[in-house]
């Protein structure tokens, strides 16, 4: 038991350091060791967890509370999850204060200015993706399209947006 | 406590009032409770919207610092506006607050999984709120596009990393070699024009 939750907090403070870009780049590293390596968890219930992790509200990578779980209960979930945000909050912290510190410099301006457009672009990237991986059909599309188009234009709180998507899917409809 | 001064933000005569510890916890966590398919366009509809703590400009501005620093682009905002207003344990609110409830659902669904796990609810119900979710993705993505400056010099910046990134797929770590620089370089030549 203590073994295990251990094993979980290092790991997760290393995969919280390494995951530069958003968590998905540690997914697969996550994957063997959990499934492979340690054998907590099969690689269908990888799957769902990561699909259950999607669907609820939170930031990405909360997949790993719920390996955490499956392999140490309760105390596991909590630990994949401190192990999961701490460690990477507190190097936003220092290298964030660092940047915030030395704002007026020129160079620190250019970096910022320079590599926003670059960061949308990525950002628009990483949403493509997303809709291409997702849109599997034509009433998926559609579906995409009409939210895209009602949250860049309107101001209506997007969850009735996701309420409704989440309606017409369990209605069997999509 | 605080290292950074409200007074280091530019333009802090022209804002609301610097949030309370408090206030980042709740916003956080309401950002936490409602980010369906991803806290990105929520966190940016709280941040920019509603609460008005950075314009357009500004979070587009903060975002390749957050996203390239480990962890989730959100908490990282969430531990830099955090800092910004109150200091170490203004960041320790805020992101206590954004993974607050967030923690508790995945845990009750993991409960909930153990006991039913083989029901075709799950797979419904993300045939359609994903797609929701990706457009949601897609506006805020549309938003940050208009919030840059209208130049060229950005416009083709983003239209160049889009087509690296997401139509050809190059690795990230190459493009971001080559652009990062050259993006600064760019930037570097131009006056600072926050206009």
């Amino acid at each position: 038991m203590w073994a295990t939750l251990l094993d979980l907090l290092v790991h997760g403070v290393m995969w919280s350091m390494l995951a530069v870009g958003g968590s998905n780049v540690t997914l697969a590293d996550i994957q063997r060791y959990t499934v492979e390596t340690r054998h907590w968890l099969t690689s269908a219930q990888f799957v769902t967890f990561y699909s259950i992790t999607q669907a609820a509200p939170g930031p990405n990578g909360m997949a790993v509370a719920l390996i955490g779980l499956q392999a140490a209960g309760l105390p596991g979930a909590l630990v994949s999850t401190l192990a999961n945000c701490v460690p990477s909050s507190c190097i936003a912290f220092f290298v964030g204060g660092w940047f915030e510190q030395h704002r007026d410099r020129r160079w620190v301006g250019a970096v910022r200015r320079g590599l926003a457009p670059v960061t949308v672009g990525l950002l628009a990237s990483a949403s493509f993706v997303l809709a291409r991986e997702i849109d599997i059909d034509v009433r998926r599309i559609a579906l995409t399209l009409v939210c895209a188009a009602i949250a860049f234009r309107s101001k209506l709180n997007p969850i009735w947006l996701v309420l409704a998507g989440a309606l017409l899917g369990l209605s069997g409809m999509m | 406590m605080t290292t950074s001064s409200p007074d280091a933000v530019p333009s802090a005569a022209s804002r609301p009032e610097v949030p309370t510890h408090f206030e980042l916890f709740r916003n956080f966590a309401i950002v936490g409770l409602t980010g369906f398919g991803g806290v990105l366009p929520w966190a940016r509809r709280m941040i920019v919207e509603r609460r008005a703590w950075l314009s357009d400009l500004e979070f587009a501005e903060l975002l390749p610092l957050a996203q390239l620093l480990p962890g989730p682009n959100v908490a990282n905002i969430a531990t830099i506006l955090g800092r910004r207003y109150r200091g170490a344990t203004g960041s320790a609110a805020a992101v206590f607050g954004l993974y607050l409830f967030p923690t508790i659902i995945t845990i009750l669904l993991g409960y909930a999984y153990r006991r039913w796990s083989d029901s075709p609810i799950t797979d419904h119900l993300l045939s359609g709120l994903m797609p929701a979710a990706a457009g949601l993705m897609i506006a805020t993505a549309l938003k940050l596009v208009v919030s840059l400056p209208r130049n060229t010099q950005s416009l083709v910046l983003v239209c160049v990393t889009f087509a690296a990134v997401g139509v050809l797929a190059l690795p990230l770590l190459w493009v971001l070699a080559v652009l990062g620089p050259l993006a600064t370089w760019l930037a570097w030549r131009t006056p600072a024009d926050r206009s």
